[in-house]
């Protein structure tokens, strides 16, 4: 009896600390989103400048051109700026990831590996960008970064945004797992001290399960499929080992003078990067282990979304998680249900 | 005229114990317990029995409670703290804690700012101007055509 009142606290203190730590990286994430959702709206505010620059009957054309090519170099910090912020994000997100194993680790270190690169394209925006810049030069600047943001940039993002999503929603699943556990053990409690009946909970603990099986099943498949992306799209010289990816080995052996002359080079080769990402199919079979085949348990359907999961177009990485989490929402519904029905039992407050 | 039975009496008269029964029967007799007054020995006595009362209404009690009310203490015992995997405001805070909706508009964030930041290049590069020059040429040939 002591040495099960104790290892109860311990395991109430554990759960305790994961949620005050989940707490505060909670603040930390908030607070990180709302940050570069005030540069996205700086980045807008400069715009809606130049737009007014351009509008602007008063100005001489003189004044105008002066006054644009203020507005579009101020715009490009923005964005500059924006885009330093994301990295840093990104780079969060990533050290943040708990519990990869070997193979995914590997992944996540190419993923920062990719994010380093980026620093080559900053500094010669920043080198570019000088304050006697002419109007051809700001506006020839702001096409090479849109390419690059377009070409390399925005396939990097989806991707490293796609494999965090996927890796965070393991930790959820992971936590939804342990709470499961300690249900059942406390269901089993209760049932050996003759509080409840076996009957009064087992339909809804066996949809649970089947909940929980499924989330993890659509996050499997969610993996499997970010895992083809990053190969194929990110490091198409399978080089996940050298970490070399499709820009460095361009920028390495591209004629074109200057980081972004390779840019254009690189539009000719990856046709379809930055298009249509939703290419990729997991067509691989999820193997879905049924640890409850030996016995008879009550058995649950999940109603499959078919509008989210592969109906006409194929799965995306975001629909697979996003599908998954709602799983895990419905988990956590029946297992307010089952706290209700077996406070109604025992008779308590 | 006396009798023969005067006669024995008489020689009766004259028997005494001999001084070692005296003795042991003197100190007998002093040695043995003083029974006190009749009202302090009543007290004790009840005291006693009411004693044996109490011992064995408290095992009686005893007996009751291990017996008939263990699913009552069962009862009181499965409170909050030990079936903690149940407990609701556990289960309330671990879903609000889960960032299930913090993530999902993580992904929409990205999504929104990469349409936006093209918007914004493009602006900055002089194609939107282009876009809208050619839009109003368009617009121009069209009304040509309907007019």
């Amino acid at each position: 009896m002591k040495k099960f009142l104790i290892g109860n606290l311990f395991f109430n203190y554990l759960f305790l600390c994961l949620i005050a730590g989940g707490l505060f990286f909670n603040a930390l994430n908030v607070y990180a989103q709302e940050e570069l959702k005030s540069a996205l709206k700086d980045v807008a505010g400069k715009i809606n400048k130049l737009a007014e620059v351009k509008k602007d009957a008063d100005l001489t054309e003189q004044e105008k051109e002066q006054k644009e090519i203020q507005a579009r170099a101020e715009a490009l910090n923005k964005v500059l700026s924006l885009t330093l912020l994301e990295d840093e994000d990104l780079k969060n997100k990533l050290n943040n990831l708990k519990d990869l194993n070997a193979e995914n680790e590997k992944t996540r270190d190419a993923l920062l590996g990719l994010l380093e690169e980026n620093k080559n394209v900053y500094g010669t925006i920043r080198d570019r960008l000088v304050d006697d810049i002419t109007p051809s030069e700001v506006k020839e600047l702001a096409k090479d970064f849109k390419d690059w943001h377009t070409l390399v940039y925005i396939p990097k993002t989806e991707n490293i945004v796609a494999f965090t999503l996927v890796f965070q929603e393991k930790t959820i699943l992971n936590l939804t797992g342990n709470r499961l556990e300690k249900i059942k053990l406390d269901l089993e409690k209760l049932e050996n001290a003759n509080l409840i009946k076996n009957e009064d909970t087992q339909v809804l603990f066996a949809e649970a399960v089947a909940r929980l099986k499924k989330a993890e099943s659509l996050n499997e498949e969610a993996r499997i499929l970010v895992m083809e992306n990053i190969t194929v799209k990110l490091f198409p010289m399978n080089a996940l080992d050298s970490a070399t990816s499709t820009e460095a080995v361009l920028a390495a052996t591209s004629t074109p003078s200057g980081f972004f002359g390779w840019v254009s080079a690189l539009k000719a080769k990856l046709i379809g990067v930055g298009a249509d990402n939703a290419t990729a199919t997991a067509t691989v079979a999820v193997p879905v282990n049924d640890e409850n085949t030996a016995e008879k348990k009550p058995e649950f359907k999940i109603p499959v979304n078919k509008d989210a999961v592969g109906k006409k177009q194929p799965p995306t990485v975001k629909s697979l998680v996003q599908e998954s989490l709602k799983q895990v929402k419905e988990t956590y519904k029946i297992f307010s249900e089952i706290s209700k029905i077996v406070k109604e039992k025992v008779g308590l407050e | 005229m006396e009798t023969q039975m005067e006669q024995l009496l008489k020689k009766f008269n004259t028997l005494e114990p001999n001084r070692g029964f005296k003795e042991r029967s003197r100190s007998f007799i002093l040695n043995s317990p003083q029974k006190g007054d009749l009202p302090a020995g009543a007290f004790r006595q009840f005291f006693n029995i009411a004693q044996f009362s109490a011992a064995f209404g408290l095992v009686a009690i005893f007996i009751f409670l291990i017996l008939g009310g263990l699913s009552f203490i069962n009862k009181k015992l499965i409170s909050p703290s030990l079936l903690s995997g149940l407990d609701s405001q556990n289960l309330e805070k671990e879903v609000k804690n889960l960032d299930i909706q913090i993530q999902l508009s993580q992904a929409q964030y990205y999504e929104d700012s990469a349409e936006a930041v093209e918007v914004a290049l493009k602006a900055a590069s002089g194609e939107l101007d282009k876009a809208e020059n050619r839009n109003q040429e368009i617009n121009k040939l069209l009304d040509g055509l309907t007019l």
